[in-house]
């Protein structure tokens, strides 16, 4: 196991963190309490993780501050009800999750139609594959270009791609959050995937081309 | 297969535009089996087409890719902002205190 792996097992994956961490556990029971600098412990134990949901779901730097405000706001006014049933991270999570949504669907994205809001996107073309260059022979997949990729990708297959092979929700789970079918799931999953090897190939070929 | 169709000069174009025909065909219907629960590497034209054989290998990557995507940081500014407005709730509803 890599020391990546590691990390992201720590804190970052929502399937792995099946418990709270002894940190996590002091800080909670005070924060119930009302003590400020413990909220601010879990913020500083926290803040990575919700800010990048934030920002790799939504695709904007400002609205993904707002939102990770957000959601910190209403983990303040709903610290007292967690129960620890499932690990707090886990909760934080999908409370962050659905600050997220539920900011999306008031700014009117229909999320259980999904196709229908990517065939308004502006590149929305059928996506041909062939001819395009095997990324496996041509070289690693760079970090940075893939999270432009997926920035750059409509919001509803974004919101899929993310959910599922960034923060690892299953499709069942993602179903149920998008109000969709678990077929729709990953049949956007697919396109999404397809996009951003249209993307990662067009950026491939711009380095090669002098 | 179809690889070889497209590059030996020995092929017919009728032969190449035949091969790409069926990888066009089979790329177009992956989302709908995928999403209809289907097993693709069951699938015939994938067991021998090295072309799509490379485009699924390369959606692998990506979604391992994305696994190891790390967090970032937000802006040190933003837990100021989050205090100031636990402060003014809580200013507004005590009970939260």
């Amino acid at each position: 196991m890599t020391h990546q792996d590691t990390a992201r097992q720590e804190s970052e994956s929502p399937q792995a963190d099946t418990v709270s961490t002894s940190p996590d556990l002091h800080a909670i029971a005070r924060a119930q309490q009302g003590d400020h600098a413990a909220f601010a412990e879990l913020y500083a134990l926290h803040k990575r993780r919700v800010y990048s949901l934030c920002l790799r779901m939504l695709g904007n730097p400002t609205e993904a501050e707002d939102l990770t405000q957000e959601a910190f706001l209403q983990l303040f006014r709903k610290i007292r009800s967690f129960r620890g049933d499932s690990a707090f991270s886990t909760w934080l999570h999908r409370l962050t999750v659905n600050v997220v949504l539920m900011n999306l669907r008031r700014k009117g994205l229909n999320l259980i139609s999904l196709d229908e809001a990517l065939d308004t996107a502006p590149d929305s073309g059928p996506i041909r594959s062939f001819g395009a260059p095997d990324l496996h022979l041509n070289g690693a997949i760079d970090r940075m270009t893939l999270e432009k990729a997926v920035q750059d990708l409509p919001a509803g297959y974004r919101m899929i791609f993310v959910l599922h092979d960034i923060e690892g929700y299953e499709h069942n789970e993602i179903a149920a959050m998008l109000e969709c079918s678990v077929g729709n799931s990953k049949s956007q999953l697919h396109k999404a995937r397809l996009r951003l090897r249209q993307a990662l190939a067009k950026t491939e070929n711009r380095e090669v081309t002098p | 297969m179809t690889d070889a169709f497209l590059t030996n000069p020995d092929f017919s174009a009728e032969q190449a535009a035949a091969a790409e025909d069926a990888c066009a065909r089979f790329q177009a219907s992956m989302a709908a089996r995928i999403g209809a629960g289907e097993d693709l590497q069951l699938d015939p034209h994938l067991r021998s087409c090295p072309r799509c054989q490379a485009l699924v290998r390369d959606l692998e990557a990506i979604a391992e890719a994305a696994r190891q995507l790390l967090p970032a940081d937000p802006p040190d500014k933003l837990w100021d902002q989050i205090q100031r407005a636990i402060a003014l709730e809580s200013a507004e509803d005590p009970s939260h205190d």
